[in-house]
């Protein structure tokens, strides 16, 4: 393998797993969200990290050129193996911590789109403009609740702000 | 309402631009912000929509169905105003 | 216009009904109606609500990517299906969180199906493919039935109910072409599931006690042993269809009737389930006590939050 495939293999890698452990983390509040609106927007959300996911590793497996899937390397590496960003694997915690975790992913996601649609490799620079889209949403859905945990009641305000001293 | 309860909204999507809305459902939300995204979460998970509309279902205002004769019966009898009712001999309307 | 009295407007309520007219919201109808129709939709509700539980069991744990996100897509449909029939309950004049209320102090039942516990992959198989397709017999009928909103929400469900139902029976085909473990892995499942998903057209028709008057009001437009006869109809040959066996040893076709005859459900057994007495209950409901406990100080804040906007747009 050439030392560009392999280096965009890697690259892929860290992007994928990024938005495979943020959406793995989301999928375990569905059944136990704090209303059924709610249950089903963060449904939502990670729907479109998970489809995120499944594409990156699908071209990371491509460069890397020894024939693995998406599944290969979403089930069969070790989890020190992993590259996602640590911040997407921090617990749910409450639905204070789950937003501002997600507000500063999305924000982060946001940017890093941003950037990438500009790559020269065309994969990531059509995988980042469909991914962008998404996160635009996940950015404004994430921000709304934050607004409203730092001004709505005293507890969703202690609450949020133990959430950021935490990630 | 308790404190943790949040009002009701009405629903109506619109599947592609040129098309009237029509009511796809309600949803909870506690302002318009949240009522627009929960209608997009809860019923545009499909594509079924381009746009949507939200509107507190407390600010719809219909007839009772006590109203409904005198509000729609007297409609029923005005039949020149339907294009069948003329006779328009061989000519071409098409 | 004349006072019309109780029995007369009762007399003519009928008379819609038999025309096949639709009962909307605001018509007047009779007070045993509404509350039937309550009981019913919310029961119904509180089954979509809670059956998110033995499947999200599993979304974390799914064999693939594709698996993941398919299950993902399918419990949060159900989160859906509560959700509409929850506002068509609403038009009733009832409101989510007063049944919910019902549902969480254990005085509204749900569908006895989901008590019983997802132990293997192959479960999540025979819950789309058997639970969702009884769900899809039973809905069908709904959706020709007398109230409006309760109608219009399962067409809507009915159309999101087709590929829960494939999904289920791709898993299972998969695990039948699989292994031999596979393939046990999937019969067993069968073996447990088979009985429960008959039993979730309720109790037999000389013994359900709602039966006689929603046939008559047409909220129902098939007594349960119809729609239950009709499922086994449909899906035995499906089963034969992956080499499944369901587990009825009187399981035969019959000539004459058209019809595949079945052997005796294990009522003692329906209602140790419907009464609290099945495998999850308890696990089932302290889940959903929790979710509503532990978000209500998220519903709380975005209506504070909401309100101190409002007021500040009304100062400004
Ligand atoms: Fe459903
Ligand atoms: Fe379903």
């Amino acid at each position: 393998m050439s030392e560009l495939n392999k280096n965009i293999a890697e690259y892929a890698l860290r992007i994928g797993d990024t938005s495979l452990i943020l959406g793995q983390r989301l999928a375990e509040w569905c059944g136990h969200g704090p209303i059924l609106e709610e249950d089903i927007a963060l449904t939502n959300i990670s729907l479109d990290l998970i489809g995120q996911s499944r594409a990156f590793l699908t071209y990371a497996g491509e460069k890397e050129g020894n024939g693995r899937s998406e599944d290969d390397l979403a089930f069969f590496r070790e989890a020190r193996t992993f590259k996602n960003r640590l911040m997407a694997e921090q617990p749910n915690g409450d639905y204070a911590q789950t937003m501002i975790r997600q507000l500063f992913l999305s924000v982060y996601q946001y940017y890093f789109y941003t950037e990438l649609m500009k790559s020269k490799d065309e994969t990531f620079a059509a995988l980042a403009e469909k991914s962008l889209k998404e996160v635009t949403y996940h950015v404004r859905h994430s921000s709304e609740w934050t607004i409203r945990f730092g001004d709505g009641t005293e507890e969703s305000h202690v609450r949020t702000l133990e959430a950021v001293d935490t990630l | 309402m308790s404190a943790s309860e949040w009002p009701l909204w009405e629903v109506f999507t619109q599947r592609r631009a040129g098309l009237p809305f029509e009511h796809a459902g309600s949803v909870h939300a506690p302002d318009k912000e949240m009522a627009l995204q929960n209608a997009r979460d809860v019923y545009s998970r499909r594509g079924e929509a381009t746009c949507l509309w939200v509107v507190p279902a407390d600010c719809i205002v219909s007839p009772t169905p006590e109203e409904a004769g005198s509000f729609f019966d007297p409609s029923n009898d005005k039949i020149y105003r339907h294009p069948n009712f003329y006779k328009t001999p061989g000519a071409n309307f098409e | 216009m004349k006072i019309l009295s109780e029995e007369e407007l009762e007399l003519k309520f009928q008379e819609r009904i038999d025309k096949g007219e639709i009962i909307e919201p605001k018509d007047w109808m009779p007070e045993r109606y509404r509350k039937q129709l309550i009981r019913m939709m919310s029961q119904h509700a509180h089954s979509e609500i809670v059956g998110m539980l033995p499947e999200g069991n599993w979304i974390t744990r799914a064999p693939s990517l594709r698996r993941k996100a398919v299950l993902l897509a399918k419990v949060q449909d159900e989160a859906g299906h509560g959700l509409y029939i929850y506002s068509g309950t609403e038009t009733l004049g009832i409101s989510r969180d007063q049944v919910m209320g019902d549902f969480l102090t254990g005085k509204a039942k749900y569908s006895s199906i989901f008590n019983y516990p997802t132990l293997t992959w192959a479960d999540i198989g025979a819950i789309g493919w058997l639970v969702d397709g009884a769900a899809i017999v039973n809905q069908t009928a709904l959706a020709k039935g007398s109230y409006g909103p309760y109608a219009r929400a399962m067409v809507r469900i009915c159309k999101e109910e087709n590929f829960h139902h494939k999904q289920g029976y791709e898993i299972l085909a998969t695990l039948m072409k699989g292994s031999k473990e596979q393939r046990e892995m999937a019969q067993d499942s069968i073996n447990r599931f088979w009985w429960p998903s008959l039993m979730m057209f309720g109790p037999s028709d000389n013994n359900s006690p709602n039966s006689a008057e929603l046939i008559k009001w047409k909220v129902k437009k098939y007594s349960n042993d119809e729609l239950r006869q009709r499922f086994i109809d449909r899906t035995i040959p499906q089963a034969e269809n992956i080499g499944l066996t369901v587990p009825d040893k009187d399981l035969k076709w019959d000539e004459e009737t058209r019809h595949y005859s079945h052997g005796e459900i294990n009522w003692v057994e329906f209602n140790n389930v419907i009464n609290g007495r099945g495998i999850c209950n308890k696990e089932r409901m302290k889940a959903r006590r929790d979710a509503h406990e532990n978000g209500a100080w998220v519903r709380e804040a975005a209506n504070a939050y909401a309100r101190k906007k409002a007021s500040k747009t009304k100062a400004a």
